[in-house]
């Protein structure tokens, strides 16, 4: 079955998330600093993003740093207050959770981290780090711990021997795969991955993107994954959303996505991936631009100051995202000109 | 078991470092220039009288019998008999008159400045770019740049001068009255502490910082736990590691500010017999006292290695 069949599949299903006009915004400069200085004193790091996440899809989330990305993810699992819209996860709203029933969220939204090193406390023991969040949440009784903790461990490919392993005594890929059992004692319904195998030897890598289509084909857990590694994208989601600077770009199926891009920024992303592209006499290359300056006062597109196709409408306004066929989506006054070959 | 054997290697690592010690101590005394014989009889002492002084104290014997009848002595808990400064008297006894009272000031001002920093630290870091952060930094700057006699003098001046309420000179010994050593050691002990707590708060607010923004703690907060308890075991235990580390490394300065600390508060210590027998050149006193300090910080940085132990699994595992 091809990933585009997947994903056209889920189309049908309600999402199990869906994300309403969401900015997240960062107080900037406080303190003394803050006081005598005239400049902005806010950053929006996601700007009014409106996505569905589909109960056991793999969204993926591409962009370069300070698109947002891992912001959007973290405000997915309540760790950022939105400062404007809402999401909801199964139907309810939980911007604005609090006390024990944002504690009853936290069970299904689980996330896993980009430094395996950082991602585990180091004065706990690989049977702690598991066994806490299942001693918490009361997933089973104190005498099933161990052997539940060995499931876990066998789960993600490790041998139960490791328990009583301190982080520092592990190796890389090892630390990962302890943190996505973490992240898996609970059962979740949704887990955001954060740029989860960036750090990892390109041999560890591999196994570890295994994995998680293992656990995803076992469990079905729907995943969030956020990387800027466009490879790891298509091997591994059913749809991707494409950010730049806040802003949703571009959204569709992985094969929509990399074989028909409707956006420049995609393009030029994707220009990167596949080098014969660029040499291409018809097909524009990245023009080298300053970037959209985020804590100023620029109105327009963000994408304007780098975009070949850039035209006067784009200084006016940032586009809308705007539905081009049933499943995709893109940002762009000019998406008819682009990507025709 | 993995602890036992660490305290073991430790504990005889602290005993060989004491053992190199003294040899420096001892050679270091004799480097000194000056003769013990003229600080005791006096420049115009004649050539008899300063001979039979050298016979009576040991002093014509070759350096390394010198040596080893010092060493063997401290070892049978004898640190030899003053020679110029109380003449006659064992160095032990004059040393358990005054070791509370310098013992006594060191842990206070090592107190103190740990209960400052503790506060000013963790207010700052919880409060990061707050004007309450800003404040408890710049506090711990000048803590820091402050040099502690001149601090001394400052806090003389404002509290015994101006306000009257701590004297501003001598000491109660602890050993007579607990609650007046306490009254009366305040001011010295907080003119030591001031520029440690300056560099305890700087270390803790950068660790726990450093630790707030670990992934873990991120995870921690996920998992619905609650604030107190991701602070207290997550980002605080962490943090306490470099925190303690750096009081074991300041001891020294603890040392080093009773020697000047002791002089001006007029407080009969360690470090002002020290001072004194440096000028009497009474060797005796002087390699004691040295002793004395150098068991003292090694105790400390032995006491902060084992608190480490406990505190990061990496140490001992």
């Amino acid at each position: 079955m091809s990933l585009a069949a997947d994903a056209r599949n889920l189309g049908a299903a309600e999402p199990l998330m869906r994300i309403d006009d969401l900015t997240i915004r960062f107080k900037l400069g406080q303190g003394l600093s803050g006081i005598m200085s005239d400049q902005p004193k806010h950053l929006d790091a996601v700007d009014r993003v409106s996505l569905d996440i589909r109960k056991g899809e793999v969204l993926g989330l591409v962009g370069e740093s300070g698109s947002g990305k891992t912001t959007l993810g973290k405000a997915i699992l309540r760790l950022y207050d939105a400062h404007q819209g809402s999401i909801s996860f199964r139907g309810t709203d939980i911007t604005r959770l609090r006390g024990s029933s944002l504690k009853a969220l936290r069970r299904d939204l689980q996330m896993i981290f980009q430094d395996p090193a950082s991602s585990l406390n180091p004065r706990q023991t690989v049977r702690t780090v598991l066994a806490t969040p299942l001693l918490l949440h009361r997933i089973c009784r104190p005498d099933e711990v161990d052997r539940k903790v060995d499931e876990i461990l066998t789960q993600v490919g490790l041998s139960p021997t490791f328990r009583s392993r301190f982080p520092h005594e592990l190796s890389g890929g090892q630390l990962q795969r302890v943190a996505i059992g973490r992240a898996l004692t609970l059962s979740p319904d949704l887990i955001v991955a954060d740029e989860a195998v960036s750090k990892l030897d390109v041999s560890v890598r591999s196994q570890i993107l295994n994995l998680f289509r293992d656990i995803q084909d076992e469990l079905g857990t729907t995943m969030v994954f956020i990387t800027h590694d466009l490879h790891v994208a298509r091997y591994l989601c059913h749809r991707i959303g494409v950010m730049y600077f806040g802003k949703l770009l571009e959204l569709g199926p992985t094969n929509e996505i990399y074989e028909n891009p409707r956006h420049p920024y995609t393009e030029a992303l994707l220009g990167t991936l596949k080098p014969t592209v660029k040499d291409d006499p018809d097909v524009p290359v990245e023009e080298a631009g300053e970037a959209y300056n985020p804590t100023g006062e620029t109105v327009g597109c963000r994408y304007y100051a780098r975009c070949p196709y850039r035209v006067d409408q784009c200084k006016t306004a940032h586009p809308p995202l705007e539905d081009i066929s049933d499943e995709h989506k893109v940002a762009c006054y000019e998406w008819r000109r682009i990507g025709q070959r | 078991m993995g602890f036992i054997w660490y305290l073991i290697i430790r504990l005889g690592g602290a005993l060989v470092t004491i053992a190199i010690g003294a040899v420096f101590v001892f050679i270091l005394m004799q480097l000194i220039p000056g003769d013990p014989a003229i600080a005791a009889l006096g420049e115009n002492a004649t050539d008899e009288n300063v001979a039979a002084f050298r016979r009576v104290h040991g002093l014509d014997q070759p350096l390394p019998v010198q040596f080893w009848i010092w060493l063997t002595g401290i070892v049978q808990g004898d640190f030899g008999t003053s020679i110029t400064l109380a003449q006659g008297y064992p160095v032990w006894d004059l040393m358990v008159q005054r070791l509370p009272n310098t013992l006594f000031i060191a842990v206070y001002a090592l107190l103190i400045a740990v209960v400052i920093a503790f506060f000013a630290g963790s207010i700052a870091a919880l409060r990061q770019g707050k004007m309450s952060d800003t404040a408890a930094t710049s506090a711990s700057v000048l803590g820091i740049s402050m040099p502690d006699f001149w601090l001394s003098y400052v806090l003389i001046l404002v509290f015994s001068l101006g306000l009257g309420v701590l004297p501003a000179f001598g000491f109660t010994s602890p050993m007579v009255s607990f609650s007046g050593a306490l009254v009366n050691g305040a001011l010295p002990a907080f003119a030591i502490a001031a520029p440690m707590a300056g560099v305890f708060a700087r270390i803790l607010r950068a660790a726990l910082l450093e630790t707030k923004r670990r992934d873990y703690v991120t995870a921690a907060r996920s998992f619905g736990f609650r604030d107190t308890f991701v602070y207290m075991h997550y980002i605080f235990r962490n943090a306490l590691i470099p925190f303690v580390t750096v009081i074991g490394v300041q001891v020294r300065y603890l040392v080093g500010g009773t020697v000047i600390i002791e002089r001006i508060f007029g407080i009969a210590g360690l470090g002002s017999m020290m001072v004194d027998g440096a000028f009497g050149r009474d060797y005796a006193v002087v390699q004691a006292c040295m002793l004395a300090f150098l068991v003292f910080v090694l105790g400390v940085n032995l006491i902060v290695d084992i608190i480490c132990a406990f505190l990061d699994p990496r140490r001992t595992h």
